[in-house]
């Protein structure tokens, strides 16, 4: 057991030093300055280039990018004079989780409410209605949804971008638990309650959920990675000063150090939590759990 | 696992809960207004490296010299009167003995040399840098060759700022309103990388409105200066600027009623707001126009630079691409007024150059590619944005369908734009251009042979020469007219929209950006 989790911790190091490297290099390849704007002279560009050190070869960069990362520095922004990179992450990661949270809330409320409503219901209407809802959420992209929304309702619902952000994933879960739904209602546990006269919703809500809601779970633990990053659309559109939104405008601006503080954290937060969605199927899953101890 | 599903929803609904409170905008009792603002750029140093958000800011918060108001008489702010040589180089300007700070320091002359001095060096970032080179010796210290003592401004007394200059400069009143020429406070302003300038402890306003919160991304608030030497005049108690990364979103935030004001939006408002009195438009300071690289043949040939620019049709183009845009015929942009006679220079002057498809014809076949054939496959370059993408289309078909020749069309990133373009490397390419100040110069010396702007290899010294001798009007004709060194297409409106009650909003003659400090609002009683 304590070799797997090692082991998965070891991979998600490497990833996340593959990321940095690749994306150092990335940055670096890119066409175009993160100083030059529209009005700077040869001089100053020349001056301001030596002063950030983008001068140097792009391997001297490079290691001293990892030195100073590996003291928990991301660097200043090239385009925020005195800003630093963690500051920046700092001040812009609660407006994302904000709308990241609440779509997630969305997502999984609407989802297993809309997949239940499939599952059961008797009527074609609503099962019909429901498979073309969940299937145009899925088939929209969330900034043409988010377009829509900001078209009728304005900006001052705050919910709006929340919704436009877990209109897909909601669909998916609705999908997921839909389908849950089908294997789990006639397993004999179901039969034995209703015969006993358990009251529907009980049998619904308690003993079929329980255990249809599992695969939509596993969906979950990456689709909240994804929504507590950043959207980089919505955002935009609902003028969130969040993650993508700043991640937008450091790739516009060629701000090499946001770009690669912002894909640093964000590689760590979704490398993150797939890690501890791994441990926690472990710990969900005996199975599994035997099997790591049998590796030991 | 019903405990789990359970923890997981009480985290999701924790993150949610932490909606903390957002700011409310628009109070009741206070006269403010609520101005719509590009996304949160540059510094608010005056001698840094400054963008949008150091405009708008500066507008209210910094007084400069003197200014220009929309007649064109002089307006003293800073100072209260100024005095100059016969020969033009030798400026004196007597500061208010009221003007203060917002934390109630009298401004004096250091403050202005203050800005001065730190531009001075190149690592400041400062873009405007060069508009201080009229100041004796102010080049040869940015360079390096010379100390800081021997820079011509100086200080007699506390309240006399005096300008020796290099040689004679008649627009030296319109530069300025220029950043490097406004004041910063001594005692606060240390390095354009410290953070001073976006700090409400340490920012000062020494115009009618000082800087009393900040908040990146989001939005500053700036509030009446007690100490205003002409607080009498000045109506609102807050100015209020948010960011917004789409024009979309700030037409949303404007019928939403969470802005007052709403500046620069799509042409698409025009429709939208037509016959209602919330729209406003604006004349703005800008040419858009194209550089044919004259390193790349055939636009070393004047007969073919001529040919491309007489064979468009810019009415046709204005009418395809948007409402918000008008055809120009010269480089200096077309609403660009002359003080002296409150006339447009473009006006003045006449169009530099006259459209006709069969001249242009002429001359290509003359060039040796007649009805275009044989004319090498080359590129036009500009920026992935939509109106110059609808703009590249139409200029491609009137190319084909006039000249017979095909021009590819190559879009390209912002930045990836302006870095070809600075390299030379191009064939055709789009170019912008804002008035820094309000004189045909800030256009004219774009094109000078050692301008920084001049990148399609112009190096015409009877050209340089006119500029020298101030004869605007024909160099503006040689430039567009004789040689086609560039090719101007439009000028633009602003499409605005103000909230009805809100009123005595100016505009600056020089940029035809808003000016809110006198501005009142009519709805809202104190």
């Amino acid at each position: 057991m304590k070799k797997y989790i090692g082991s998965r911790i070891a991979i998600g190091v490497v990833s996340i030093f593959l990321l940095v490297t690749i994306a150092f290099f990335l940055t670096r390849m890119m066409p175009g300055s993160p100083l030059q704007t529209g009005n700077v002279s040869e001089d100053v560009l020349q001056e301001m280039e030596q002063a950030y050190g983008l001068s140097k070869p792009p391997m001297q960069q490079y290691l001293t990018y990892l030195e100073n990362l590996v003291r928990g520095n991301l660097g200043v922004s090239y385009q925020k004079p005195g800003v630093k990179v963690g500051e920046v992450i700092a001040r812009a990661w609660p407006g994302t989780v904000r709308v990241g949270g609440l779509a997630l809330v969305i997502t999984i409320a609407g989802g297993t409410l809309m997949g239940i409503l499939a599952a059961v219901s008797k009527r074609r209407i609503i099962k019909d209605g429901m498979f073309l809802f969940s299937t145009l959420l899925t088939a929209i992209p969330s900034f043409v949804i988010a377009l829509l929304l900001l078209f009728f309702f304005g900006i001052k619902w705050k919910i709006l971008p929340a919704m436009a952000l877990a209109a897909y994933p909601m669909a998916v879960v609705s999908r997921l638990v839909e389908n849950g739904f089908y294997e789990e209602m006639n397993q004999e546990y179901v039969r034995m309650a209703q015969a006993k006269g358990v009251p529907k919703w009980r049998v619904i809500f308690i003993h079929i959920l329980k255990n249809a809601f599992l695969p939509a779970l596993h969906y979950l633990a990456s689709a909240s990675a994804l929504l507590l990053t950043g959207s980089f659309v919505v955002e935009q559109i609902f003028n969130i000063s969040g993650l993508g939104r700043e991640f937008v405008f450091a790739i516009e601006n060629r701000d090499y150090t946001m770009i690669l503080g912002l894909t640093i954290f964000m590689g760590v937060i979704v490398i993150g939590i797939n890690l501890l969605a791994d441990l926690l199927a472990v710990l969900l899953n005996p199975r599994l759990r035997i099997r790591g101890e049998g590796e030991e | 696992m019903k405990k789990s599903i359970l923890a997981m929803m009480i985290i999701v609904a924790m993150l949610a809960a932490g909606c903390s409170k957002q700011k409310e905008f628009s109070q009741e009792d206070t006269k403010e207004i609520v101005v719509t603002l590009n996304s949160d750029t540059g510094s608010l140093d005056p001698a840094g490296g400054i963008a949008l958000t150091y405009l708008a800011y500066s507008v209210s918060a910094l007084d400069e010299l003197l200014a220009f108001d929309e007649n064109g008489e002089i307006e003293y702010r800073a100072a209260s009167s100024y005095e100059v040589n016969e020969e033009m180089t030798h400026w004196t300007f007597h500061l208010r003995k009221d003007g203060k700070w917002s934390n109630g320091d009298s401004v004096q002359a250091e403050d202005f040399i203050h800005t001065i001095q730190r531009a001075l060096d190149p690592k400041s970032g400062s873009g405007y840098g060069n508009y201080l080179f009229p100041i004796k010796n102010a080049e040869a210290i940015y360079h390096g060759e010379k100390p800081m003592s021997e820079l011509g401004v100086k200080a007699p007394d506390n309240f006399t700022l005096e300008f020796i200059l290099e040689s004679p400069c008649t627009y030296f009143l319109d530069l300025l309103r220029l950043p490097v020429y406004m004041p910063s406070c001594k005692e606060f302003a240390d390095s354009s990388r410290s953070g001073w300038d976006k700090n409400p402890d340490t920012s000062l306003g020494n115009g009618p409105f000082y800087l009393s919160e900040y908040v990146p991304e989001q939005y500053f608030v700036l509030k009446k200066n007690p100490y205003y030497w002409n607080k009498e005049e000045i109506q609102l108690d807050q100015i209020t600027y948010r960011f917004f990364d789409s024009q979309l979103t700030m037409m949303a935030a404007y019928e939403d009623g969470e802005v007052d004001v709403a500046t620069n939006l799509q042409a698409a408002v025009l429709e939208r707001y037509k016959d209602k009195e919330d729209l406003v438009l604006g004349n703005t300071i800008v040419t858009r126009y194209i550089y044919p690289n004259l390193n790349v043949k055939p636009f070393d040939d004047v007969r073919v630079r001529k040919a491309l620019s007489l064979a468009l049709d810019r009415e046709e183009l204005c009418e395809i691409v948007g409402g918000d845009t008008e055809p120009t015929y010269n480089f200096v942009a077309k609403y660009m007024l002359d003080k002296n006679t409150g006339e447009a220079y473009t006006k003045e002057w006449g169009p530099a150059l006259n459209e006709d498809i069969k001249e242009a014809q002429r001359l290509l076949a003359e060039a040796g590619y007649p009805e275009g054939k044989g004319f090498p496959k080359l590129s036009y370059s500009y920026p992935a944005l939509e109106l110059d993408g609808d703009t590249a289309q139409v200029l491609q078909a009137q190319w084909k369908k006039n000249l017979g020749i095909e021009i590819e069309l190559n879009p390209q990133e912002l930045q990836v734009n302006y870095s070809q373009r600075r390299a030379g490397e191009f064939d055709l390419c789009r170019m912008n251009w804002t008035a820094d100040f309000a004189n045909p110069h800030t256009y004219l010396s774009m094109l000078l042979s050692n301008g920084t702007y001049n990148t399609s290899g112009i190096n015409d010294p009877k050209y340089d020469q006119l500029v020298a001798d101030q004869k605007m009007k024909e160099a503006d004709s040689l430039a567009v007219g004789e040689e086609a060194y560039i090719i101007p297409l439009f000028t633009m409106k602003s499409c605005n929209l103000v909230r009805p009650g809100i009123t005595n909003i100016k505009v600056i003659p020089a940029s035809g950006f808003f000016d809110y400090r006198y501005a009142d609002r009519k709805d809202v009683n104190k």
